[in-house]
């Protein structure tokens, strides 16, 4: 097969064609996304600079790295951004900042499942399925009003997500659609009456229920049918926290972990002195993956930093050391587990390089917030 | 309307609907789509005097939504207020691509097995029509670089398949035809 020959298959495989994208309706929320961003703080145009023009001719036709907007973004954009452009600071907030008050002791020894630790997985669903086959394979988000979990047999997954109570009607308005008749079905489960409806594909499905509480539950997942999806939810039970932590696989790190997990992670990671490990202490649930993006951007951010102090300063010792520690990022033993499940990694040796050709590599959005 | 504003409204006019297409063919999912473009806009936004003011704004914000993709993939991408009704809307109007089976499986089977920098390119050229030297902007290579790398991916793609498609490489004539025909 020829490449043309190869490129029209693989053209054809395409899900989302120029057509199709074009006919998808949007009822208003293309003008309404339109005018929200406008209505959010005016863009960084700095003095002297004239809009339209590029501020960097050198730049005109490049990319942004990964975010060159967190590095320039004035006080009153940033508090927007941190908002929008969520990442890994949405996910500490989250997991640290509602339930550790500031003054806590969180370097204090940690029991197995500490009060705080305990209080909060209490309030949320702890739900496993009952079937030996399914794993806990992801936990993205951990608090208690704003959760997801994510279940795995294979490529399969079914996704839990419990979310604040409030977003209920905005939830069950995205399914019913005045011009798209719902397609619901009514679905029970846990003590829960709900809908279940397709998204997408047929066999693409999700169960909303109403809020109970502080929070509602909605339940995704392609599993090849309707029958297969009812049939594996209906294996969905609420158990104790002791026994919902005890069901997390290795890929989880939980806050009784952390410890044990950072000095794994930053065995063969040249850290600068002062390195602050107490933020990570105080997660309480997340996926190694995660866990691990956390800590070693924490430790590059250090490195960065240095880099561009030593640059302004004009010290080349202190740049080289900072460039060859990012460099040699590629033989940690963390990112080179990380890359096998993301891109994470691959950023960071982009980084070094970028050091290398004397680029600022904080320019990267979602890094060093 | 203050200039800057004027521009971004051009170019949100102009390109939502390309972003749209790049962020449903990299997730999949309307909800995460959404929350790309939303996400993607906003920086365009923020940025608009680093937009390009010609053609390439395209690659501009294909590379800019390419890094929320990567973040979205460590699972960071959180429902973003902003999309909100966005995804509610996509939600109900994605067309059903339940029966789309054969050689569109077997290729897309092929692309998942593939390492990201090789499906984002192959992706990027066939899906996305761009030529090489604007899939080397989007990525942030060398155009030769990635002209090298295309060759490989492609290679890795019909090892990837094997003799799905036999020694032809011709669509098979059993195939079911796709719902909608896509314009190449």
């Amino acid at each position: 097969m020829n490449d043309d020959e190869l490129d029209r298959l693989i053209a054809r495989a395409n899900p989302y064609g120029d057509a199709t994208v074009r006919q998808l309706r949007t009822d208003g929320a293309e003008s309404d996304l339109l005018e929200d961003i406008i209505s959010t703080e005016a863009p960084d145009t700095g003095p002297g600079r004239v809009s339209g023009e590029p501020s960097d001719p050198r730049r005109k036709h490049a990319v942004p790295t990964f975010a060159d907007a967190s590095a320039r973004r004035r006080p009153k954009a940033r508090r927007r951004a941190v908002i929008l452009l969520a990442a890994a600071a949405t996910v500490a907030v989250a997991l640290t900042g509602v339930f550790f008050p500031e003054g806590s002791n969180p370097v204090a020894p940690v029991s197995a499942y500490g009060a705080e630790f305990r209080a909060v997985t209490d309030a949320t669903p702890r739900l496993v399925l009952d079937d030996p086959a399914w794993k806990i394979v992801d936990i993205p988000q951990f608090t208690a009003d704003d959760g997801e979990i994510r279940f795995g047999r294979g490529k399969e997954r079914l996704q839990v997500n419990w979310r604040p109570a409030g977003h209920y009607a905005g939830r069950l308005a995205g399914f019913k659609d005045p011009g798209a008749p719902a397609r619901g079905s009514a679905i029970e489960l846990l003590g829960q009456k709900g809908t279940l409806y397709q998204i997408g594909t047929s066999a693409d499905l999700t169960a909303l229920f109403p809020p109970q509480g502080r929070y509602l539950l909605e339940i995704r997942g392609d599993v090849g049918s309707v029958a297969a999806y009812r049939s594996l939810v209906a294996k969905l039970k609420t158990v104790d926290t002791d026994t919902w932590l005890g069901a997390m696989p290795d890929t989880i790190v939980k806050q009784s972990d952390a410890p044990r997990v950072i000095d794994e992670m930053l065995a063969d990671v040249p850290v600068l002195p002062g390195f602050d490990r107490t933020p990570f202490l105080k997660v309480l649930v997340l996926s190694r993956y995660q866990f691990g993006a956390k800590v070693t951007e924490a430790v590059a951010c250090g490195w960065f930093e240095q880099w561009a102090v030593a640059k302004k300063a004009g010290d080349k010792a202190k740049m080289k050391q900072a460039t060859e520690a990012i460099q040699g990022s590629r033989n940690w033993k963390v990112l080179q587990e990380m890359d096998k499940t993301g891109r994470f990694s691959e950023g960071l040796w982009q980084d070094g390089d970028r050091m290398a050709g004397n680029e600022d590599p904080r320019e990267r959005n979602g890094m060093c917030r | 309307m203050p200039d800057h504003e004027r521009r971004f409204r051009e170019l949100f006019d102009s390109q939502f609907r390309p972003l749209l297409g790049y962020a449903l063919r990299r997730v999949g999912s309307p909800d995460d789509a959404a929350d790309v473009v939303a996400e993607s806009m906003l920086v365009a936004w923020r940025r608009i005097d680093e937009v390009p003011v010609d053609d390439s704004a395209r690659l501009w914000l294909y590379g800019v939504a390419r890094r929320v993709v990567a973040n979205h993939r460590r699972g960071e991408l959180r429902r973003d207020r902003l999309a909100g009704r966005l995804r509610q809307h996509l939600v109900e109007a994605m067309p059903d691509h339940s029966d789309l089976t054969g050689s569109t499986a077997v290729i897309q089977q092929g692309l998942d097995s593939l390492s990201d920098d090789d499906r984002d390119l192959l992706m990027l050229t066939a899906w996305d029509g761009l030529e090489p030297r604007e899939a080397a902007v989007v990525l942030g290579v060398p155009a030769r670089t990635v002209r090298t790398r295309l060759h490989r991916a492609r290679t890795r793609l019909r090892t990837a398949i094997g003799d799905a498609f036999g020694d032809s490489g011709h669509e098979r004539e059993d195939q079911p035809k796709r719902p909608a025909q896509e314009e190449q």
